[in-house]
């Protein structure tokens, strides 16, 4: 998962390390006051038993037993571990940049890339990660659900998010790229998920103090929805890249059995998902135009029944 | 297979002239080396012969640092695979900055291997190779509490400078205890892929092996910062890190370097490539 020096171009490397900055500036100033206290030197402790944990390897086969599988292994990250236990992301930003830059020493993800892995291990994994988990919550799902799916796109975001970057610098295909680490890291996700829970109820028995349990209920659902748009604009960019030309199986059904022009009387807005004569930035706005009906619809639909229920 | 903390920090207490450079100089020399490496053009053929001179000069580096050839072969093995697997597909990928393509053998599925291609995955190697030959040998010669003091010399902010300061400190004592605690498991037969217990007994060990490592480095973290309260700490506090000029040898060391890269920069194609 760590990208090595050399494989991203160097202006596009001192893009991601400008994001990570600003975001690793901004988690400093929450640990020194978000808690009401410079907790600064017990978060330098806790990264050093981060480093440790994520030493721990742990086999492949565990989960999937699959001889192909030998000698594969994969560590814990714990970004929406972290994010999760302190109530807020900023706690996985800090520590997994920490964690990354002693990683870098060892080898371990390259150093003009840093910018690249803290954003995708810490920002994309640690945000999306908490915000899912929150969201889960607070639509009452059962906790160790919330845990598990939150642990599983702490990993499977960033994966995406890496392939993209390795194909902006010309170094991966996108398609393959996605579907393979989408496998690889889908599968690792897995075992961040079941570890995440053993962890956090483990955790939740020993030092309940630690743990803000009812947190979720004090984060703002607006926050929640932002972060949701956030994920789903960068999947609506991301799209049009990753489709394919080919038609999906429906529409290929349709023209084997309807001969006639009966599916092309029915002309939609925007044709095969795309505005005529815009290219790629036609295909992405469509997308981010039916993205913003949606919204509008669900806003819409929500304020209704909310003034249906206050008049009950 | 694998280096452990103890490992890295007995190579970077040996006595050597690179382990006695300045820490700030290696700093300074593993950022210049590694930025210039990747800054190459991406499709050059003439990165070879500079990459080639920078890894001669860093591999001249690590032989005057007198490190152990097993250390430095385990680690170069352990930060290989991904910076390795990703040139090596390079040849059978089609990147978009390469207007025309070479094809140099077929294979089946419909693959083949692109002379631009193994060019392109070769200079990604290269760039790899040398990037990672600096940062070896800045963590072998260097110690990590001289390199985060360095950091601190050079100007790194004080909240940073502070949570690498007590990162560093007890990165040692919790891979001890990580240690003992495997060893303890291993006294009790704990076998990771032991097919007499359930896969899901065994996740819960580590579950619990990593939930314990938590909560102990989370405690340390309180008891450590609750000491530092008692003896006057606040935000405003500064840790304390002595001075220390650069010596004459640690400005050559940096001239030298700068030397080795302009020169590299500068070199005429000696016929690597054709």
């Amino acid at each position: 998962m760590h990208i090595p020096d050399g494989s991203i171009v160097l202006y596009q490397a001192a893009v991601y390390w400008l994001i990570a900055i600003i975001f690793i500036a901004r988690s400093i100033k929450w640990a020194r006051s978000d808690l009401n206290e410079d907790m600064i030197p017990l978060f330098g402790v806790l990264a050093a038993g981060m480093f440790v944990l994520q030493t721990i390897n742990i086999a492949a086969n565990l989960l999937i037993p699959l001889p192909v599988l030998g000698g594969i292994s994969w560590h814990v990250v714990g970004a929406a571990l972290v994010a999760i236990i302190f109530a807020s992301p900023w706690a996985a930003v800090l520590l997994i940049t920490l964690v990354l830059a002693v990683q870098s020493l060892f080898g371990d993800g390259g150093i003009t890339v840093m910018g690249a892995n803290i954003l995708n291990m810490g920002i994309i994994g640690g945000f999306f990660g908490y915000y899912s988990f929150i969201a889960l919550s607070k639509l009452s799902v059962r906790r160790s659900i919330a845990l598990f799916a939150g642990a599983w796109i702490s990993m499977i975001l960033p994966a995406i998010a890496l392939v993209f970057e390795l194909w902006l610098s010309g170094t991966f295909p996108l398609k393959e790229g996605v579907l393979y680490m989408g496998i690889f890291q889908g599968a690792a996700g897995i075992g961040e998920g079941f570890i995440t829970v053993i962890v956090f109820n483990a955790i939740i028995r020993v030092r309940p103090d630690i743990i803000v349990e009812e947190g979720y209920k004090k984060v703002s659902t607006a926050k929640v929805a932002a972060a949701g748009i956030v994920a789903f604009a960068g999947l609506a960019i991301a799209a049009p890249f990753l489709a394919s030309g080919d038609p999906d199986g429906l529409q290929h059904t349709t023209s084997l059995l309807v001969k006639d022009n009966v599916y092309r009387t029915i002309s939609p807005l925007f044709s095969g998902y795309a505005i005529p004569g815009m290219g790629k930035t036609g295909e992405i706005t469509a997308i981010v135009i039916g993205f913003a009906a949606i919204l509008i619809l669900w806003f819409g639909a929500s304020k209704i029944l909310r003034t249906a229920d206050k008049r009950k | 297979m694998h280096i452990s903390l103890n490992e890295l920090e007995r190579e970077s207490f040996r006595k050597s002239l690179v382990h006695r450079i300045d820490g700030r100089a290696k700093i300074l020399m593993t950022l210049v080396i590694v930025v210039y490496a990747v800054w190459l053009p991406r499709m050059d053929a003439l990165n070879f012969q500079k990459l080639a001179i920078l890894e001669t000069y860093l591999v001249a580096l690590l032989l005057l640092s007198r490190l152990e050839f097993s250390y430095i072969a385990i680690r170069f093995a352990i930060a290989m695979p991904f910076g390795l697997g990703l040139a090596v597909l390079q040849p059978f990928l089609r990147q978009p900055f390469i207007p025309e393509y070479t094809v140099l053998f077929m294979l089946p599925f419909g693959l083949s291997a692109t002379r631009e291609g193994a060019l392109f995955g070769a200079i990604i190697f290269a760039k790899f190779l040398v990037s990672i030959t600096a940062v070896i040998l800045l963590s072998s010669t260097t110690s990590l509490s001289e390199l985060v003091a360095s950091a601190r010399r050079m100007g790194m902010p004080k909240e940073m400078a502070l949570l690498f300061t007590m990162m560093v400190r007890y990165l040692f004592v919790f891979s001890n205890m990580l240690g003992r605690i495997r060893r303890a498991q291993k006294t009790r037969c704990f076998e990771l892929l032991n097919k007499k217990v359930p896969r899901i007994w065994t996740l819960n060990q580590i579950g619990y092996t990593i939930s314990s490592m938590f909560i102990r480095s989370y405690e340390q973290g309180e008891r450590t910062y609750q000491s530092m309260l008692c003896r006057g700490y606040n935000a405003d506090g500064h840790v304390y890190v002595g001075r220390k000029n650069l010596r004459i040898s640690d400005v050559s060391f940096l001239v030298l370097t700068a030397g080795i890269i302009i020169a590299a920069q500068m070199s005429l194609n000696m016929g690597f490539y054709t």
